[in-house]
């Protein structure tokens, strides 16, 4: 991890009690990099507008307010799954073979090196509230996918928020070996007022693994950052889609780092509405040569939802032969609703193939009034292409119950706004 | 019958319809033939209910009935279809799911019952094949990557299943080959019958001599300044425009 100098920076009392989370666990090699990790948060603190990642959501000002950390309760094992209630770990059913866990706090006692480096020197590291999350966090699980294990049913992380007004910094780390092939959906759901969550998944890819991920933010916590760490090694895939359809103030934050001859597809798509303020934030960093990512955010705002996308793509002076591709729209369905569109491009190598577009519009009156003109009312032909739009993202999700999951999100929200 | 009556319509300061009068019986066939921006295209647009422009006087009667206060979709269901001359692309709505919504929309509205699946499907299969609208075709994304013939053909598709009383085509004839032309005049007049009337809207002869009207109107600046027989169109292929002059460009 980089560290920034402890400057003179002084904390609010929000960023003290944050701070004060931070227990020791008794293992030097462990607490001395949670500590790194608290000092890296203490030199930036709370992120403002003034960070560039963090411009157009200025966490300072949202939040105001540290509550206690979260409990579970008892609840029933299901299969293939990791139940985290108000951020503790609640249960986990039984795994298919060839997929075993150890929970963080083990990993963290028995302080192996190799397990510390995988979750404390990821992509992304350098974020103040990544490593506040990994400071604090002391529920969570590391799972590891054995080598060549193919066809393993979907791993659940379930992050469901039930007690009103708590903090939760799970932290988890899934490892597949080298050929494995695993598809894992993160979801976060819960009806608790006042909760604060700062959750990351850390995905590291040995060579020739696949991983589909799908991260379903549909819980109606205060503050929700959900950060996912990829490290893809040589040959690695990656195929992730999220979806935020809920929540008061919700940040993706995606990093990723790519290695030779590795893919990356990152798809998103975000349903805001009333007050609601959607961020994903992404870097995506190709390291090494002929690599290639794609990404395609799509998102539909109405009310007075502020909608946010910044995509970093960064192709550093060894990466050559790297194949980069990154898109952005939104469509705007009220005059309040607001959409920060950033791509970005850093090319250190000369000899690339990387692009990007970004676009905002409001529903095209052209295609409303063709619908109209043959019968269709105004509501109905609206509801026909906002679907439209969003179809497109859910098109290339070849599971069933995965793909209906989250169409029911988008016909709950197309509901929402016929009542 | 269609009536429309003194209609004056403007966008913005830019008035473009001044006055407009025209009748179109059940059973007729009545061209609109005039030269660019006589106001042809607004005339159909104002007629199936584009909301972007303002009528500031006059009245559209559908058998008696003034629709200027209705909807679009309201206009649709009393049996008004326009055929645009740019049909639009749709990605991400099949073209049968389109119809399909089209079709019950307008039943539902009219208080009949909607169409099971496979009724609508062997409607949608007799319909298309007359008009060699492939099944594949209509599985693609409304009009996406359609050429030109085929887009036009899926307008007269929609008329057929839609069955009109009064049907605007708005310059149908653009953007076809001769033989495209030749399929979808069959189309057109396979539909003629003595309860639906037509208004084709065209530039040139060439249409009327495959959809032959009964009436054809000369439109200039915003009004209708001729009426005649299918002998006037033959007489504008001839000489032209000229001796209609057209005071501004309005599309």
């Amino acid at each position: 991890m980089t560290q920034h100098s402890t400057s003179k920076l002084i904390l609010s009392e929000v960023e003290h009690a944050l701070c004060n989370v931070f227990t020791t666990i008794g293992t030097a090699s462990s607490d001395d990099k949670r500590a790194q990790a608290l000092a890296q948060f203490k030199s930036i603190g709370l992120p403002t507008h003034r960070l560039e990642q963090w411009h157009y959501s200025n966490l300072k000002r949202i939040w105001t307010h540290a509550a206690p950390i979260g409990h579970a309760q008892n609840i029933a094992a299901e299969p293939n799954s990791f139940h985290f209630i108000n951020g503790a770990l609640a249960s986990v059913g039984a795994l298919p073979a060839g997929v075993t866990y150890r929970s963080l706090r083990d990993v963290l006692r028995d302080g192996n090196e190799a397990d510390l480096t995988a979750l404390f020197d990821c992509a992304g590291a350098n974020d103040p509230i990544l490593a506040l999350n990994l400071a604090c966090g002391l529920e969570g699980v590391v799972i590891d996918v054995a080598a060549h294990t193919h066809s393993a049913p979907f791993i659940h992380i379930i992050h469901e928020s039930r007690s009103p007004d708590f903090s939760a910094f799970p932290v988890c780390l899934i490892r597949c070996a080298e050929g494995a092939e695993l598809s894992v959906v993160e979801h976060y759901k819960g009806n608790a007022q006042g909760a604060h969550t700062l959750s990351s998944l850390h995905i590291h890819m040995a060579s020739h693994a696949k991983v589909s991920h799908f991260c379903d933010a549909a819980s109606h916590d205060q503050l929700l950052i959900a950060s996912l760490s990829l490290t893809l090694s040589d040959h690695a895939q990656c195929h992730s889609f999220g979806m935020i359809s809920q929540g008061d103030f919700v940040r993706r934050q995606i990093f990723a780092d790519v290695h030779a001859h590795a893919h990356l597809d990152l798809r998103g798509l975000t349903l805001g509405h009333a007050k609601h303020h959607a961020d994903t934030t992404l870097i995506v960093n190709h390291l090494k040569p002929q690599s290639t990512s794609r990404e395609l955010f799509k998102h539909i705002l109405d009310d007075q939802a502020v909608g946010i996308y910044q995509g970093k793509v960064i192709v550093h002076s060894i990466a050559q032969k790297t194949d980069g591709g990154m898109k952005s729209h939104a469509l705007l369905l009220s005059d309040t609703a607001v959409m920060n569109n950033k791509p970005e491009l850093e090319i250190y190598a000369d000899d690339v193939v990387c692009g990007h577009g970004a676009t905002v519009a409001q529903i095209n009156e052209d295609q409303l009034f063709y619908l109209m003109s043959r019968g269709i009312p105004k509501a109905q032909a609206q509801a026909m292409l906002i679907d439209a739009f969003a179809e497109e993202m859910l098109a290339d999700i070849i599971h069933d119950d995965v793909r209906d999951m989250f169409a029911e999100h988008i016909s709950a929200f197309m509901t929402g706004r016929a009542s | 019958m269609l009536e429309i009556k003194n209609l004056h319509v403007s966008i913005g300061d830019k008035k473009i319809l001044r006055g407009l009068t025209l009748t179109v019986h059940a059973g007729e066939v009545a061209a609109i033939m005039g030269p660019n921006g006589s106001g042809k295209s607004t005339l159909s647009y104002v007629i199936a209910g584009r909301s972007d422009y303002d009528v500031t006087d006059g009245e559209i009667l559908v058998d008696g009935e003034n629709i200027l206060e209705l909807d679009a979709h309201e206009r649709a269901a009393k049996g008004l279809f326009l055929a645009f001359q740019y049909p639009i692309e749709i990605p991400g709505v099949t073209t049968m799911t389109f119809l399909k919504a089209s079709v019950n929309a307008q039943r539902k509205q009219r208080g009949e019952a909607e169409l099971s699946t496979p009724d609508f499907m062997k409607k949608v299969k007799a319909a298309a094949d007359k008009l060699n609208v492939s099944q594949e075709m209509l599985r693609r994304p409304l009009n996406v990557g359609f050429s030109g013939g085929e887009k036009k053909r899926l307008e007269v598709l929609q008329m057929s299943l839609l069955e009109p009383h009064y049907a605007i085509l708005d310059e149908t004839d653009s953007g076809l080959d001769i033989d495209a032309l030749r399929i979808v005049s069959e189309g057109v007049n396979a539909l003629r019958s003595k309860e639906r009337g037509f208004l084709v809207i065209t530039h040139y002869q060439r249409l009327l001599d495959h959809i032959v009207p009964d009436v054809v109107h000369v439109m200039s600046k915003g009004r209708i300044v001729k009426t005649g027989g299918k002998e006037l169109a033959l007489e504008l292929e001839q000489n032209g425009y000229r001796d209609y002059s057209v005071e501004e460009a309005v599309q």
